[in-house]
């Protein structure tokens, strides 16, 4: 967009092959364990997951696909032509395409595989075009590895958040196990970012009644852990445990918030004793805490979106522009803004953000 | 308004594919279903996308015994971002008929496909 500052805080960038990303691994790993001996033959590092398939083949925009054989985000140059020259984007968070390869089904696997994912990013993406910025991708399932991971790494100018993508453990965000990562977070000073498609991985649940029988069901639903995720972290009190931690919820839309935290707070009075570390109303605690990002945008009248984000105070403050390029389901920011009112755009855009990662304002500069 | 434009011989145009031609300055998609063509605005209204990079299907449906039917002259395009479908004959959408792509007159003559954007034109 001409002349804004923007931000983007959900781009998918992928190897195009896959041995430039498992070069990264340990040798045993690399040469004993997915590789078939003197050859370039490599297991897929990809497990099944539990998801429908888009039915039109691909879950990426068909205009995405570089021309080679390779992968949508594959590709820097037409990254930088459809996205980030094209919309003039002044940051852009890439996060992997989603990440799941860092839950293996063997969990000794996943810290070196965790690794070898972030180490190629910062090779091969994040030195060079300033404006891309990127995760540590975290092995979940094991905490203190995952903990390690974010210490190792925490450091780096360009790496933003620890993103927490497989939900393989099967147990719910608030759960004491994890508190080994949001430890290490809150003491290395990064936020913890939710990708959408947490528990579509082995151990994981997507959606409550089994998997969906349709892409047109999953769709809509594969937002169902978070409500369970958010809903744990709060009431069990990992951010009273770690006041410092912020949470940034990616492409699970929002309009789902305000029915979530009115009825967390409607139950809170009568149920606070389960848990009388939280000591605030939930939505409190979400608002302090929390931020989201805007896609998958809902495609509904701009008035009904409006009268639903206004009868939950701060929604503005809250929410972050994402593309989710190159998915099929990305966004335009033209598109959203126009279904938002218009006095929130220095907000969506890029204000929140900037409040969320410490970044300052002034430090952006206008893609031109 | 702006005269119609030969945009070319009707063989230049696959059958059951859609090609972009400029009419006027603007980008049409032109999609050719045996002798006939049809003209669509090259964006979609839903987020801009361009509708030439899109892909051109046979109507999908199903019959009262929920058994998928396939239409031989309903045609769709559909968008490469978010997949709406259009139809090719009137730019609607499937799903819901207020929404629509722009359209334009379209039509072969002697073996050359014409089209026909501007005042009035604009369908």
């Amino acid at each position: 967009m001409e002349g804004q500052l923007l931000i983007d805080c959900d781009v998918h960038h992928r190897w195009k092959r896959q041995h430039e990303m498992t070069d990264y691994l340990p040798t045993a790993w690399r040469d004993e364990y997915i590789r078939a001996q003197g050859t370039e033959t490599e297991l897929s590092i990809l497990m099944p997951a539990h998801h429908n398939p888009h039915s039109r083949g691909s879950q990426k925009r068909l205009d995405t696909f570089p021309g080679d054989g390779t992968e949508p985000g594959s590709d820097y140059p037409l990254m930088r032509e459809q996205l980030l020259d094209r919309l003039g984007v002044t940051r852009a968070i890439l996060g992997f395409d989603i990440g799941l390869e860092a839950k293996p089904l063997n969990p000794n696997f996943a810290l070196p595989i965790a690794r070898a994912m972030n180490d190629w990013s910062i090779d091969h993406w994040l030195s060079g075009d300033s404006r891309l910025l990127g995760a540590i991708v975290v092995p979940t399932e094991m905490p203190s590895d995952a903990a390690a991971e974010i210490r190792r790494l925490a450091g780096h100018p360009r790496l933003v958040h620890a993103l927490v993508v497989a939900n393989g453990i099967g147990k719910p965000l608030g759960h004491p196990l994890y508190h080994p990562i949001y430890e290490a977070a809150a003491e290395c000073g990064i936020p913890i970012a939710i990708h959408a498609g947490t528990d579509v991985v082995p151990g994981g649940q997507m959606t409550a009644s089994g998997i969906p029988m349709s892409r047109l069901e999953h769709f809509p639903l594969m937002i169902q852990p978070i409500f369970h995720h958010l809903s744990s972290m709060i009431t069990h009190g990992v951010f009273e445990k770690f006041p410092t931690l912020r949470l940034m919820v990616i492409e699970h839309g929002f309009t789902w918030v305000p029915g979530l935290l009115w009825k967390l707070d409607a139950h809170f009075p009568i149920m606070r004793r389960e848990n009388p570390i939280v000591r605030r109303l939930p939505s409190e605690v979400f608002r302090e805490h929390i931020r989201f990002t805007t896609q998958p945008f809902d495609f509904v009248r701009k008035e009904q979106m409006v009268q639903l984000l206004e009868s939950f105070d701060g929604m503005e403050d809250m929410i972050c522009f994402s593309s989710d390029y190159p998915h099929w389901d990305a966004d335009e920011p033209a598109h959203v803004i126009s279904r938002l009112p218009s006095a929130w755009a220095t907000k969506l855009f890029f204000g929140n953000a900037c409040t969320f990662y410490g970044w300052d304002p002034a430090d952006l500069v206008v893609s031109t | 308004m702006t005269p119609a434009e030969d945009v070319g011989p009707l063989e230049a145009f696959p059958d059951r594919r859609v090609r972009c031609v400029t009419v006027a300055g603007r980008t049409v998609g032109v999609v050719r279903l045996g002798g006939e063509v049809f003209a669509l605005r090259d964006r979609c209204p839903h987020e801009g996308a361009s509708l030439c990079a899109g892909a051109v299907e046979e109507l999908l449906g199903a019959d009262g015994e929920q058994h998928l039917t396939v239409s031989d002259d309903r045609l769709v395009l559909a968008c490469p971002w978010h997949g709406w479908e259009f139809d090719v004959r009137t730019g609607r959408t499937i799903v819901d008929p207020k929404i629509r792509a722009k359209t334009y007159r379209a039509w072969v003559d002697d073996a050359r496909v014409f089209v026909e954007v501007g005042a009035g034109a604009d369908g």
